[in-house]
């Protein structure tokens, strides 16, 4: 029996814009376990993203609840959403967004010393995760001095930093070439093998092969829900061919 | 054309708030310089008016009958061609004081002065208060409206003087501008009687001097008559003389101070206001990077976006000119209401057509020119990386490698707040220098105030001395002789020092080294001047009948330094003096020298000095002295405090110079207020991706808008700590340069360490809420808007 970690009840998101409405998301009920490597996917407008940052308390809901574990994060207030950010979420952006005037070693130790973690410990875990990225050696640069696929590399060391229990990723590998997004991916992949939950939105078919369950969102509600195996490099061919199969089915 | 000037008003709606910002700065910037400019081009007007219309003497001379006789010297004078007219009044100098509501007021000389009982021509009145007349009746008497004002004297008051038979009182019966003593500089106090007065009042002590008014037709002759005159009475006139510069001064020296003042701090606004468009133009295009790109890929040449540009902020100035020099009229016509009261005109015509063009053109050109040389870069964007990039890549290799993790026991927005610093080092940089100006400002200011008022505290520093009691025998001193003065102060063991001493008025520097002759005020002192506490800013005090300390002007006139020799008139008689000393001295408008009573002796066997300064031992109380002094001679014996003369000198200097110094503290907090406020826009504009970064990992936005406000915090407090020192550095070096015309060169500044200290939490609390107010939009910030971007 799997462990519920995120869980919402009629979810919705509109925005408003001119006078007009527009629902983004739909009275959207789903649960996301802990453990799990969940893929969100959908065509362009579908609510991917939008639902993304509602389950990672990113955004505020219209109507609906969510609850990440056992807190209701749609009734926090600003002081107590942003605590519950840096105890239990971390963020990997498609547009990396890494604060350009902090060195690789400030981005991904400052959310730790914001946890008010011992920072001793903040600094040797930002250590142990930059040179589990292969990053150690450019640790005092900053980030316009290393390449993209190394920035994302230090957004997801930074997403790590406090140990979350949900790992957020929107479309990782959206402004990355195919060799950078692998590794991305490898890593993530690694990761969640550790236990690390994550949830990731892509639109990239190879990186939805690496989750243990796809989500099809169409029209701000869920279309679809693919359960896969553990993903492993083994049964590649196949888990590719039921992944593209499930997706043609969707009009993807 | 049309499609730029739709861009640009684009650009102005979307950075509304930063656009009000630049205009207020630009429009600060053009009141004070519009405003400096009239005051310099028009405060001499109103006088020059009011001179024409009260057909005033441009030069007053007033001597005894006993040296001249008035009818030929008034004969003398109407002969000249470029003499307009001459009017000449009977005087009785008087140094008793008056008496108001039981207070003595005026400790400067009283010029009694008889109104003739016929309508005159020159040297009219202005009425301000009391019926007009040609002159006052018996026992009635009007007075200069500057002493009426700084008294508060009405209409009905009566006023106290010594007179033959005992103190007389006197009905204020009209409050009049008297050309010549109506500045509020003036130290000479004009009362106006009915005629016969004097001798009624006075006796047989009245009536031997007379007062002329001389008006010239053309003013630029005056020293060539004046050397005329001196030859006709052989070398020297035995007498005093205030010329139509010296009035002049009276009446606007604070103005052209102001004038002086606004003009260098209006400048300095200027480079600040062009800074802040510099920045703000950077800004605009690092965040416009895109929309650029998009611009140009559809055809606008990068002129057009130049324009665009150089439009915004031209036009910006073009709207905040006006509004500066609009507001620049209520404050010259402000300034100016408080001379034309002190004149008695009622209105005055003045036209600020030329400064209000002269400020339009160069604030233009300032702006426009700036702007354009900013917006350069923008015209250089390359419209295919601007839209792939959508963000220009910022420069942060050096400043942004600052480790602040070298403060990492400071909690997370401090340590950003210090990285902000080294990061965003041109803003920073900017912030800092406002902060170093405008804390040296408030430093220069509060301790200017302060010295202003202490300024009667160190009196050897304004030429005066550090007596603390002044004797003057009376009118009626009767058989009160010097012996008996002089026996009983060196018998009083209350009395450590007892000196002759006088101001006398009867000498003139002679016509030497091309300079024509001129006019001093001669501090005479029988005994030791050191121990009296007289000081010189060079060499020392005279000690022999022939040494002289002479005033800085006198110095910088005639060329001369110590060990030169300079000649004066002293009773007619040409005298040269070794100059041993050079003093500071506001008397006689800066003109005056200091000599041994020996010196005058030689000339005149008789001579004693009509003064006496007492200077008592410690602890000694001044009000009781005074009070037995007074109680054993009465009204033989005119004695008093001289803090109140000292005070009475320093007086208009301390207020002129609060008035300046607030109205400076005012516009530069207002600087400080509006530079931090649109950086700080700036920057949460600039960062705003960064702070959604910040929330999505988890800081709420007080502790963003704490990072904002410890990183202004952290430069001003850098700012102070370099600006208290310089203000306290530069504070005398300025307030010499502004006076400059008083024969001032060391300003006796007395620093308050208190009100230094206070510097720091007025920058610090200008700071804050400079920075609290505009980091609001942080608020606004949402991690999801920025995902959406």
């Amino acid at each position: 029996m799997k462990k519920t970690v995120i869980k919402t009840k009629d979810l919705c998101k509109t925005y408003v814009s001119d006078g007009e409405q527009f629902h983004a998301i739909r009275n959207l009920s789903l649960e996301i376990y802990e453990g799990d490597f969940t893929v969100i996917m959908g065509s362009s407008g579908s609510g991917k993203s939008t639902l993304l940052y509602l389950l990672s308390g990113l955004d505020n809901v219209t109507t609906g609840d969510v609850w990440f574990s056992d807190i209701k994060i749609d009734s926090l207030k600003e002081k107590e959403i942003a605590n519950f950010r840096r105890m239990n979420i971390g963020f990997i952006f498609q547009a990396i967004n890494l604060v350009p005037n902090l060195t690789i070693f400030e981005n991904i130790t400052i959310p730790g010393y914001l946890a008010n973690k011992n920072k001793k410990l903040v600094d040797q875990k930002a250590y142990e995760l930059l040179k589990m990225f292969e990053l150690h050696e450019l640790s005092g640069r900053l980030p316009s001095q290393v390449s993209g696929g190394q920035q994302q590399r230090v957004a997801i060391a930074r997403g790590l930093i406090n140990s979350p229990q949900v790992l957020f990723a929107d479309e990782p590998t959206g402004s990355l070439n195919s060799a950078q997004g692998r590794n991305v991916l490898d890593i993530l992949t690694n990761i969640n093998e550790g236990g690390q939950t994550v949830v990731m939105v892509t639109h990239d078919f190879k990186a939805a092969c690496r989750a243990d369950r796809i989500l099809f969102i169409r029209d701000g509600k869920i279309d679809g829900d693919l359960e896969l195996e553990k993903f492993t490099t083994d049964n590649l061919e196949q888990r590719e061919e039921k992944v593209f199969a499930y997706l043609t089915e969707k009009g993807w | 054309m049309r499609s730029i000037a739709a861009i640009i008003l684009a650009n102005i709606r979307k950075r509304k708030t930063q656009s009000i910002l630049i205009a207020l700065t630009i429009a600060v910037a053009a009141l004070m310089f519009s405003s400096a400019l009239s005051l310099m081009s028009s405060v001499h007007k109103p006088l020059e008016s009011m001179y024409d219309k009260l057909n005033a003497s441009h030069t007053l001379i007033w001597f005894d009958t006993k040296n001249y006789n008035p009818a030929d010297i008034k004969k003398w004078w109407e002969s000249r061609s470029e003499i307009k007219g001459v009017q000449s009044f009977k005087l009785h100098e008087s140094n008793d004081g008056i008496i108001y509501k039981g207070e003595k007021l005026a400790n400067s000389t009283i010029f009694f002065t008889e109104r003739p009982g016929v309508q005159v021509t020159q040297d009219k009145l202005s009425f301000i208060e009391g019926k007009e007349a040609v002159s006052p009746e018996p026992g009635e008497i009007w007075i200069t409206s500057n002493f009426a004002f700084k008294h508060n004297i009405k209409i009905g008051d009566k006023l106290g003087f010594t007179a033959k038979d005992g103190k007389v009182q006197m009905k204020v019966s009209a409050i009049v501008v008297d050309p010549q003593f109506s500045g509020t500089f003036m130290d000479l106090v004009r009362i106006w009687t009915a005629p016969g007065e004097l001798d009624r009042l006075f006796g047989s002590n009245a009536g031997n001097e007379v007062i002329m008014g001389i008006r010239y037709s053309d003013y630029s002759k005056e020293p060539y008559s004046w050397k005329a005159f001196e030859n006709h009475l052989d070398g020297s006139f035995y007498g005093r003389k205030v010329d139509y510069e010296t009035i002049s001064l009276t009446y606007l020296t604070m103005y052209t101070i102001l004038g002086t003042i606004l003009i260098v701090f209006s400048i300095v606004l200027i480079i600040i206001a062009l800074f802040v468009i510099a920045l703000t133009i950077s800004s605009a295009v690092a965040s416009d990077y895109k929309i650029i790109g998009v611009f140009i890929s559809q055809g606008f040449t990068p002129k057009n976006i130049i324009s665009i540009f150089t439009g915004q902020y031209a036009l910006t100035a073009l709207i905040a000119v006006p509004v500066g020099i609009l507001g620049s009229w209520f404050t010259v016509r402000l300034v100016l209401d408080m001379l034309l009261r002190s004149i008695g005109f009622a209105n005055f015509d003045f036209s600020m057509t030329l400064p209000a063009i002269v400020t339009f053109l160069i604030i233009m050109a300032a702006v426009g020119s700036s702007a354009l040389i900013i917006a350069r870069k923008a015209g250089k964007i390359k419209p295919v990386e601007a839209i792939r990039e959508g963000s220009v890549s910022r420069k942060y290799s050096n400043g942004g490698k600052f480790n602040a993790l070298r403060f990492k026991t400071l909690n997370v927005p401090a340590i950003l707040g210090i990285k902000q610093i080294f990061s965003n080092r041109r803003q920073s940089a900017f912030i800092l220098i406002c902060a170093i100006t405008v804390s040296s400002i408030f430093t220069f200011a509060v301790n200017v105030q302060n010295s202003l008022v202490h300024l009667s505290e160190s009196p050897g520093y304004w030429g005066f001395d550090n007596r603390q009691v002044v004797m003057t025998p009376t009118e009626n001193a009767g058989n009160l002789t010097d012996q008996i003065i002089m026996n009983k102060l060196d018998r009083d063991n209350r009395v450590k020092q007892a000196t002759r001493v006088e101001i006398y008025d009867m000498t003139s520097v002679s016509e030497q080294v091309g300079k024509p002759s001129r006019n001093v005020i001669a501090m005479v002192y029988d005994g030791n001047m050191d121990a009296l506490g007289l000081e010189n800013i060079q060499g020392r005090n005279p000690k022999t009948e022939n040494e002289i300390s002479i005033s800085l002007n006198l110095s910088k006139e005639y060329k001369k330094t110590i060990g030169d020799t300079i000649e004066v008139y002293i009773a007619k008689k040409k005298v040269s003096f070794v100059i041993t000393g050079i003093m500071q001295s506001i008397m006689g408008a800066g003109y005056s020298i200091r000599i041994e009573a020996s010196a005058i002796k030689k000339i005149l066997p008789e001579y004693l000095p009509n003064q006496y300064a007492v200077v008592l031992k410690k602890g000694e109380d001044v009000n009781s002295f005074i009070k037995s002094y007074q109680n054993e001679y009465g009204l033989k014996l005119d004695v008093k405090s001289y803090e109140d003369n000292v005070k009475d000198m320093t007086n208009p200097i301390a207020i002129g110079g609060n008035s300046i110094v607030v109205i400076l503290c005012i516009i530069f907090t207002l600087v400080m207020f509006l530079v931090i406020f649109n950086m700080t826009l700036m920057n949460v504009h600039w960062e705003k991706r960064n702070f959604g970064t910040y929330k999505a990992f988890g800081m709420t936005s007080s502790q963003i808008r704490l990072s904002l406000m410890l990183r202004t915090v952290i430069i001003t407090v850098a700012g102070v700590i370099i600006g208290i020192p310089l203000g306290l550095y530069m504070a005398p070096g300025i307030m010499r340069m502004i006076l400059d015309s008083f024969s001032i060169a060391k300003f006796p500044m007395e620093i308050t360490l208190l009100g230094t200290a206070a510097v720091i939490p007025v920058c610090l609390l200008i700071t804050l809420i400079s920075t609290w107010i505009p980091s609001g939009r942080v608020l606004d910030i949402s991690p999801r808007n920025l995902i959406v971007e």
